[in-house]
Parts: C-alpha cells; sequence; structure tokens
C-alpha cells in the first residue's frame, strides 16, 4: 500500500503550470492531469459513490468542468489540488444527493462493483503522520471522530451518521459543530 | 450572521451535510462573499489530506475517450468562440462528441427502451394516439436494468401503468407504484396493483407530474404498504419524459 502511494506521487506534475495550459486550449495538459490524478480521484469517487459506473460519471463530469473553467483558477488564492477535488466532490456529493433520494434499496449493482465501507479508523491510519488533520483528529473523542470522517470520505448525511451511530440526529449535529470547532483551533 | 456561523457553514458545506436552507445559502454566498470564500478555501484544504487516502482505482478504458470527445462538444473557455448553432449541429467533432457522450447514450438507452415498447404495445395504441397523446411516458427498468413496465400520463390527470415482459407478481403480495412528486420529499403511493395487466392510476390528487419525475415500484402486501411508505424492496424505477 506505502508503496502504490509513493509511486503515484513521484511524477510530480505542476498542476499550477498544467491548469494554466488547459485555459490556453492545450488537451496535452488536460491528459497530463488525468494521467496523474484521475486514479486517485477514482478512489475518492468511489468512496463517495461505492458504484464505479457513478464514481467513473463523476470524474469525466469533473473533468470537462476542468477544462471549461480552467481560465478562471487563480493560483494567488488556493491551491490546484484543492480546486481539482473541490470540483470533483461538489459533483459526486450533487449525483449522491441525487441518487440516494431515488434509491430505496441498494439493490441495483452487480456485486463487486460496490466498494466497500471504510472503517475512519483505519481512514485515521492511513493519514500522513506529517499532517496537521491526523493530530487534530486524535484530540477528538473516537465516535465524534468517526462521525467527521464518515461525514466526508463517504458523504454521510447527518440523519445517515445518527442510524449509522446510533444516537439521535440532535446529538450528531452538535458533535460535528464541536468537532468543527476543534479541529479549527487545532488546525491554525 | 455571526463570523463563526459563517465559519461553520462553510465547514459544513465542504463536509456536504448541509440541506435545505442553510445549503441554498451557503451556494449563494459561494458565489457572492468573498470572506465566505475564503473560509471555504481554507476547510477544503484542512481537509484535504483525506482525500490522500483513498486507494488509487484504475479508470477503465474508455474513461478518457469520453472525456476527450466531451471535450469536442465544449470548446475550451479560451479557444475560439463556439460556432453559430447551425454550424455546431453539423460539425463533425459535435457528432463525434454526441457519439461518445455518457448522457447522450443514456438518453438514447431509454429512446431504444421506448421504441421497444411501442412496438410491443402495437398498433392499436396508434390509432388510438390522436385522442389519447400521453403528455409524459416513464420506462421503469427493473434489476437487470431491462424495461419492465411503461407508465403514461394524460392531460386529464390520468395515468397507465403497463407491464412488460414476464412480470410477476409475488403470490401473496402486491406491486406498489409510487412517485416523488418532490425529489426532495417523500414518495406518494399512486396505485396498488395485484395482476400484472395493464392498470389505471390515479394522479388527479398530485400537483401535475413533470418531466423527471421518478417512479419506482415495490413489492408490499396484498393491500399495499401497511405505513403509507415503501417496505418492501423497490423491482422497479424510472424517470418521466415528456412525450412528444
Amino acid at each position: 500500500m506505502k508503496a502504490a502511494l509513493g509511486e503515484m506521487a513521484s511524477p510530480a506534475l505542476d498542476l499550477n503550470d498544467a491548469l494554466g495550459r488547459c485555459a490556453r486550449g492545450d488537451r496535452l495538459a488536460l491528459r497530463a492531469i488525468y494521467d496523474s490524478e484521475a486514479p486517485r480521484m477514482l478512489g475518492v469517487a468511489m468512496r463517495l459513490l461505492r458504484r464505479r459506473a457513478l464514481a467513473e460519471e463523476a470524474v469525466h463530469d469533473t473533468f470537462l468542468q476542468v477544462w471549461r473553467k480552467a481560465d478562471s483558477f487563480d493560483p494567488a488564492r488556493g491551491d490546484a489540488r484543492s480546486w481539482l477535488y473541490a470540483i470533483l466532490r461538489n459533483r459526486a456529493l450533487n449525483i449522491l444527493r441525487g441518487e440516494t433520494r431515488t434509491d430505496l434499496v441498494e439493490d441495483f449493482e452487480p456485486m463487486g462493483l460496490v466498494s466497500e465501507e471504510e472503517n475512519a479508523e483505519a481512514v485515521m491510519m492511513r493519514l500522513s503522520d506529517t499532517g496537521s488533520l491526523k493530530r487534530c483528529l486524535e484530540r477528538l473523542e473516537p465516535a465524534r471522530r468517526q462521525a467527521i470522517t464518515l461525514a466526508y470520505i463517504h458523504g454521510l448525511s447527518h440523519g445517515e451518521l445518527a442510524g449509522r451511530l446510533g444516537v439521535p440526529l440532535g446529538t450528531i449535529k452538535s458533535w460535528i459543530r464541536r468537532s468543527l470547532v476543534s479541529l479549527r483551533e487545532c488546525m491554525t | 450572521m455571526t463570523r463563526d456561523d459563517q465559519d461553520r457553514l462553510a465547514a459544513e458545506h465542504v463536509l456536504g451535510l448541509l440541506e435545505g436552507e442553510e445549503r441554498t445559502l451557503a451556494e449563494r454566498l459561494l458565489d457572492s462573499d468573498e470572506s465566505f470564500q475564503a473560509l471555504v478555501r481554507q476547510w477544503r484544504t484542512r481537509f484535504a489530506e483525506w482525500d490522500n487516502t483513498a486507494a488509487d482505482v484504475v479508470p477503465s478504458d474508455v474513461l478518457w475517450q469520453q472525456i476527450e470527445a466531451g471535450l469536442e462538444a465544449q470548446p475550451a473557455a479560451a479557444a475560439v468562440r463556439p460556432a453559430p448553432p447551425a454550424r455546431r449541429e453539423t460539425s463533425p467533432g459535435l457528432l463525434q462528441g454526441l457519439w461518445n457522450s455518457l448522457a447522450f447514450w443514456r438518453s438514447f438507452g431509454m429512446a431504444g427502451a421506448l421504441a421497444a415498447l411501442l412496438l410491443a404495445l402495437g398498433v392499436g395504441y396508434f390509432a388510438d394516439k390522436a385522442t389519447r397523446q400521453p403528455t409524459l411516458v416513464a420506462v421503469l427498468m427493473n434489476e437487470a436494468n431491462q424495461p419492465g413496465a411503461v407508465l403514461r400520463t394524460f392531460a386529464d390527470g390520468r395515468a397507465e401503468l403497463t407491464p412488460l415482459g414476464n412480470m410477476e407478481i409475488p403470490h401473496n403480495h402486491s406491486i406498489q407504484v409510487w412517485t416523488f412528486p418532490d425529489p426532495a420529499g417523500a414518495p406518494v403511493s399512486v396505485g396498488v396493483v395485484q395482476t400484472a395487466k395493464t392498470v389505471l392510476l390515479e394522479l388527479r390528487n398530485l400537483p401535475r407530474p413533470h418531466s423527471n419525475q421518478l417512479f419506482a415500484i415495490s413489492v408490499e402486501p396484498l393491500t399495499g404498504s401497511p405505513t403509507g411508505l415503501p417496505t418492501g424492496p423497490v423491482v422497479m424505477k424510472g424517470t418521466a419524459s415528456t412525450a412528444l
């Protein structure tokens, strides 16, 4: 696992530069972003959407938006990578909201194409030791840590979190709010 | 709204937790309010480490081709201005874009299902068509992604459900038809069906159905769901399209 992550990181693409070239209509630059980021983006989308076809749709739509909006990206106002993933998450969350409203049961996808839900503690273990997110999450109580992690990585709603963790809706809401205050204090 | 409220709103927006009015408010602030945009950017950066914990998933071979085809249909912002519509329609780039576009094939799949259905319904349908033009048609797809039933709504508020193929209703059960007049709301029952044949449904008490409205069928006890909401598995679903 470590090795795989390491390999991904090695072909260092200058995303700022690539987005600038996209804005000038250079398709090779978009392709370079795709080669460098698409597998990770698909992994992020799979965690949110579970189904491969939907996750690929989210990545597809994201790249079309990146191409269309590349000229509006301003490196002075934030990091290129988080800009990319913000587009991806928005798109995936919109698909997720649309889908969960319509999907009364999850039985439409053949086995094997649906990704397993990940345990929040396992996700914790994979967070970088050098980053502040892991250190600051460790200061939260495990159940609260789990709530905020599941919200982000699986896109669970307040109601779904309440059901999953077996606590009232109001409790989930206040857990999340307090966790956010704690994270903000710890991470700034 | 205090700075703390805004910050909480920004964080919950990034988490994807906002619903209803708060979600609308956050989207509006994100479009217009620079300090809110800055808060959102900070939270994105804080949470970005989580994205690095996702396992890489190798995309299927056709994904890039589909993206590239999509580019044909929408030139980059900085590229030449789009040609006038008349030319775009005939441009090979656009045709190729359509050919590869996910959305196009999705609609084509539905159109194909619809064509098959029209054949299945036969000549009688066409003879009757002048007087009974449906306003919306929904092809409900089953678990195997095959057309399982078709639902047509008419201008007078009636709707007709026609099961297709060899649909079977489990012994001692019914199927119940649901729709979502409000996409964000609860399903509303529009009829309980005990035998697999064409039946009339009553939509008159509901808001006028709109295109993209979802219809779904669940398996229920013989007299229908006891709770007023689906209790059994959903066996078919589909969205309505305007009948031309």
